[in-house]
């Protein structure tokens, strides 16, 4: 689906992507690579199949955007290394045609990855390559239009008989586009308010649905 | 085997008993008898009548007799429930030691055992150990623990019948075959007050083929006066919340004349509601009245516990917190305000007045809307009748299982083919299949059936037989979070200068806005902050605040009661003497009939009625309302296969309603289809969202299985990137794990117990046998309007709530005054 940000194109993907056509970039956050094996390290048996799945969704991405750029906006780590990082690595080594650019989040910075290696350039903390500006998370008073992640931002769709549906969703207000957590091992966070009336548009299944009722 | 009475330790005792002017009731004796002859058992009898002696003077006896059997350390594990029991009894058995000239010591093991303690504990084992079944699994986690157990002669477990039915239970029973299998000639005494299913409990308690057993109860029987406080004027139309708070006059005469009065509320809003409400209808009880449930902070609590046991407050209103516990001497009147939903419970309460034997307790019942007199009629039959519900006891919870291997794994190790003999002599474990136990091991090993080929996940592992956990942290993590009661996370709330108040489920918190008000442990606060997961607050003036919805407050209906409260409802209208509180609903029933039907024993009632609103079905199972809500989804989704139609529903204990904005076709309706019991499992899946429910139950099993962690250790903060919630991982299982064991209990415990499927069916199979009536009512009943308002009640402030409800009485009274009805019965 296309919005316009001040006239500014951007699709927004089922894949719980946004390409952005002058860039040609597809702009993502949240991944939370790792977080399987964190998971199993500590005693709870995740399956990396969960990260597989994530990989090959990307893929599809790259395939469908051919972008030149993929920014993540934060959060692509979970933790520190583990195994589960060589499998990145290695899906990493085929996408050759792509340059991939981390925007961190305070959390990137920390760990002990050497993004080289994983051929990854590391952006400064508010990436302005344009008309959009890339940062984890959302400013207070954003100086220009921005991309952000960070608050794995979900919807409540309120159905009969006290049945409710959460999906993730993309919220976009007059100065910025919210991404939901592109990895689907995370969480959903349905109670956030934006400073200004937002946008909300939902994921469900390989749909995105604009919501009516602007707020919540 | 010879007699009791022959023996010195008996002499003993009777001397003892005769020292403090006492005669053993003939129950204790038995039980002192059958404990010398070895056997094991189940000891029944009412609160105040020495249960507790039954078993520890037996094994006190015991010794006497035969202090050459025993050895130092733990001779007498006493498992309870409830931690605020463990001192006063420690302090008593104490007493009864030193005077019978023991100098034994007694111990108290739980959560609130400070660390020191505990220490001294692990070095050298009290003669007796007072624990919950927590704080065993704990020990069980510790190195070398089989030692302490060595000289162990006997496990009571009292208030058998609080951990029946739950996980805790399960916890329970996991236990004893452990200590079992670690002493020999264990004898196993559980206390219990009386349940519907004794039998059963005492099977559950103790399954050993090689175990003899017996049942002591006691004759005595508890008396017991229930009082219903009639109110002055009925409201022909009903509705909940309302009538109570407008009684409270009549609760404070009670209240004056009684030394202390327990008030029972069934949710904690409740409670904060009527605190408020008596202080204002009678000011001068301030600094006599107290508020007492599971948010009011610790130390308060035990303070108030305390004060009542000092005589020094008037009255305490309480929810379940009190339900158990140590009697308090000066209380002797007993108020339940709202239905208890359940005879036992009702019973339970009742028992905490007047409580030494003999005496009557008095419990007054006071309803919160005119229908609830029915209930308490029902409830005054079913007590008179000795009608108590069953406790069914859980069996298949993996979750608990898995919990269990890792502790095992933590402390000791395990061999498994030893351990699947011991697990599988377990009530609850009876049926575990090999497949399942290897599952159980995999899951615990390599992190079940998708994980097999990680080398990261090494919870437990294998080394020469035994299976074990290495990790430092994971085993750390493992104790901080063992237990199976899982809550909705709660939030501290303290003042902005300080002191602590109490604790407010995250989710009320969440929906306040800065300068709400609030009432929390009687006082009116206004919401501040959040800060560093503490709710910040100030003191508020305000009168009027809104009282925290706790979740789960809602009890529903037990099976038994709604039985009996079909025949008070048939007998509604019947000539000769009634109860009085049937004969003050007279109104009521009068216009029920008079403009429906009242629903005869083996009759289902269905009113249709048209407003503005839409077409609304009401029918009334009397089921309860979490048989209701299933129901109410089965019929919708029975009749929209008729004709497509969607309804919205509500529902409360007594019936629910379908509302649609189409006419719906009652002639073309076969209600033996609709209301059939043929399809049953496979309807309700299609009527509900059975994934979602189950999502919600695999919550608990996920926190209980350690798949999501709600405890991290000091040292280990870092492992908050842990953070996840059971719903993800539901989702995650659901797609790449669905053979998961974990989420075949979530879904048989929504079946089994959510919507108690065996119990729908038996409602369908009793209306099926007995008559259909159908109603065009032309307006609503006493019977709908209560359920129709409570499906206002989500949308609305209370204000509002009130100002609608005049209306629809209004309007409903107007258009009743003219029309004739039409009655239609189908067999």
């Amino acid at each position: 689906m296309e919005i316009f940000c001040n006239r500014e194109s951007l699709i927004l993907s089922a894949d719980r992507v946004v390409y952005w056509p002058a860039k040609r970039a597809v702009i993502l956050a949240d991944m939370h690579l790792g977080k399987t094996g964190y998971f199993r390290e500590r005693g709870i048996p995740i399956p990396s199949t969960v990260m597989h799945d994530d990989l090959q969704r990307l893929s599809r991405v790259i395939d469908t955007f051919q972008p030149e750029k993929m920014i993540i906006a934060g959060d692509m780590f979970h933790h520190n290394y583990n195994a589960d990082i060589d499998i990145f690595k290695y899906w990493r080594r085929q996408q050759t045609h792509t340059e991939f650019i981390l925007v961190p989040g305070n959390h990137d910075k920390m760990l002990p990855i050497d993004y080289e290696k994983l051929d990854i350039r590391l952006a400064p903390e508010l990436f302005s390559p344009g008309f959009f500006a890339i940062r984890h998370e959302p400013s207070a008073q954003p100086a220009q239009f921005e991309i952000n992640g960070h608050l794995h931002p979900g919807c409540v769709i309120k159905g009969r008989a006290r049945q409710a549906l959460r999906l993730p969703c993309f919220v976009v207000t007059s100065s910025q586009v919210i991404l939901p957590a592109f990895s689907l091992f995370t969480g959903l966070f349905t109670g956030f308010k934006t400073g200004s009336p937002a946008s909300y548009y939902a994921i469900a299944n390989d749909m995105v649905v604009k919501l009516n009722g602007g707020e919540d | 085997m010879s007699s009791i009475q022959s023996t010195p330790g008996y002499s003993i005792i009777k001397d003892w008993f005769q020292s403090l002017g006492n005669q053993p009731f003939p129950f204790q004796e038995e039980s002192w008898q059958k404990f010398h002859e070895g056997y094991s058992g189940l000891v029944i009898a009412p609160t105040g009548f020495g249960k507790t002696f039954s078993v520890f003077i037996s094994l006190v006896m015991h010794y006497l007799n035969h202090p050459a059997q025993y050895g130092e350390g733990l001779k007498l594990l006493w498992i309870t429930p409830l931690r605020s029991l463990a001192k006063d009894l420690g302090r008593a058995m104490g007493e009864s030691l030193a005077q019978i000239g023991l100098d034994w010591e007694v111990g108290v093991r739980n959560g609130d055992t400070p660390v020191a303690e505990r220490q001294r504990q692990t070095r050298k084992m009290p003669d007796v150990l007072i624990i919950t079944p927590e704080s065993l699994h704990l020990l069980f986690a510790q190195k070398n623990n089989s030692a302490y157990f060595k000289h162990l002669k006997c496990v009571a477990i009292d208030e058998w019948h609080e951990l029946l039915g739950s996980k805790r239970g399960v916890l329970t029973e996991l236990a004893l075959s452990r200590l079992r299998a670690l002493t020999k000639e264990l004898r196993i005494w559980g206390i219990s007050a009386t349940i519907g299913n004794i039998e059963e409990a005492l099977d559950v308690l103790i399954p050993y083929q090689d175990t003899p057993r017996t049942l002591v109860r006691s004759r005595n029987k508890k008396k017991t006066e229930i009082l219903t406080i009639l109110p002055e004027e009925i409201e022909v139309l009903p509705w909940a919340g309302h009538l109570g708070t407008k009684m409270v006059q009549q609760l404070i005469p009670i209240i004056n004349q009684s030394r202390t009065t327990l008030i029972f509320t069934n949710t904690r809003g409740q409670s904060e509601l009527w605190y408020q409400v008596l202080l204002n209808a009678a000011p001068d009880l301030a600094g006599q009245l107290a508020i007492h449930h599971g948010s009011v902070d610790a130390e308060l609590r035990t303070w108030i516990e305390e004060m009542l046991h000092k005589e020094q407050l008037k009255a305490v209103i309480c929810t379940s917190s009190l339900d158990l516990g140590v009697d308090f001497k000066p209380v002797d009147t007993v108020i339940q305000i709202g239905s208890p939903k359940g005879v036992a419970r009702f019973l339970q309460r009742a028992g905490r007045s007047g409580h030494s034997p003999f005496e009557t307790s008095r419990i007054y019942f006071l309803p919160t809307h005119s229908l609830e007199l029915v209930e308490a009629a029902a409830l005054k039959e079913a007590a008179k009748k000795g009608v108590i519900e069953s406790r069914e006891p859980m069996v298949q919870t993996f979750d608990v299982l898995v919990q269990y291997l890792v502790t095992l794994a933590v402390g000791e190790g395990f061999r498994e083919e030893s351990l699947f003999k011991q697990v599988k002599q377990t009530y609850a474990f009876r049926y575990l299949e090999p497949e399942e136990w290897q599952w159980a091991l995999r899951f615990i090993t390599q992190g079940g059936d998708v994980l097999t080929a990680y080398e990261d996940f090494q919870k437990v592992i294998i080394k020469e037989g035994v299976h074990k956990v290495k990790s430092r942290r994971i085993a750390m993590m493992h104790r901080l979070n063992l237990g199976v009661i899982v809550s909705d996370p709660m939030l501290k709330v303290k003042f902005l200068t300080g002191g602590y108040i109490g604790m407010v489920e995250e989710y009320f918190v969440s929906k306040l806005n800065p300068g709400d008000k609030f009432g929390l442990a009687g006082k009116v606060l206004e919401f501040v902050m959040i800060k560093d997961m503490t709710v910040l607050v100030k003191k508020s003036n305000a009168k009027r605040a809104i009282t925290p919805s706790w979740l789960g407050g809602r009890l529903p209906l037990s099976a038994n009661l709604s039985a009996f409260l079909r025949q008070r409802f048939s007998e509604a209208l019947k000539f000769g003497p009634l109860a009085p509180e049937l004969k003050k609903l007279q109104p009521l029933f009068q216009w029920q009939q008079q403009y429906s039907h009242i629903p005869r024993a083996d009759e289902f009632l269905i009113e249709r009625i048209e407003t503005r609103d839409g077409h609304h079905l009401f029918m009334y199972p009397f089921e309860g309302r979490l048989v209701h809500e299933v129901m109410s989804a089965l019929v919708a989704y029975r009749l929209s296969k008729i004709q497509p139609v969607s309804f919205s529903m509500a529902m409360n204990d007594y019936g629910f309603e379908l509302l649609s904005d189409q006419e719906i076709p009652l002639d073309k309706i076969n209600w033996a289809q609709v209301l059939s019991a043929d399809n049953l499992t496979e309807d309700i899946a299609r009527s509900i969202n059975a994934a979602e429910m189950a999502g919600r139950k695999f919550r608990d099993i996920a926190v209980i299985a350690g798949l999501v962690v709600k405890n991290y250790a000091g040292k280990f903060k870092n492992d908050k990137n842990l953070q996840s919630s059971s719903g993800l991982i539901f989702r995650i299982f659901e797609q790449y794990d669905s053979q998961n064991l974990l989420m075949r209990q979530a879904y048989e415990e929504v079946f089994y117990q959510q919507l108690e499927e065996p119990r729908l069916a038996a409602a369908l199979q009793r209306i099926q046998q007995g008559k259909i009536i159908i109603v065009d009512a032309k307006a609503f009943t006493p019977l709908s309007f209560p359920i129709k308002v409570d499906s206002l009640r989500q949308d609305l402030s209370s204000e509002e709530l009130d100002v609608k409800v005049r209306k629809m009485q209004a309007e409903t009274m107007k258009s009743n005054g003219r029309q004739e009805i039409q009655k239609k019965i189908r067999n």
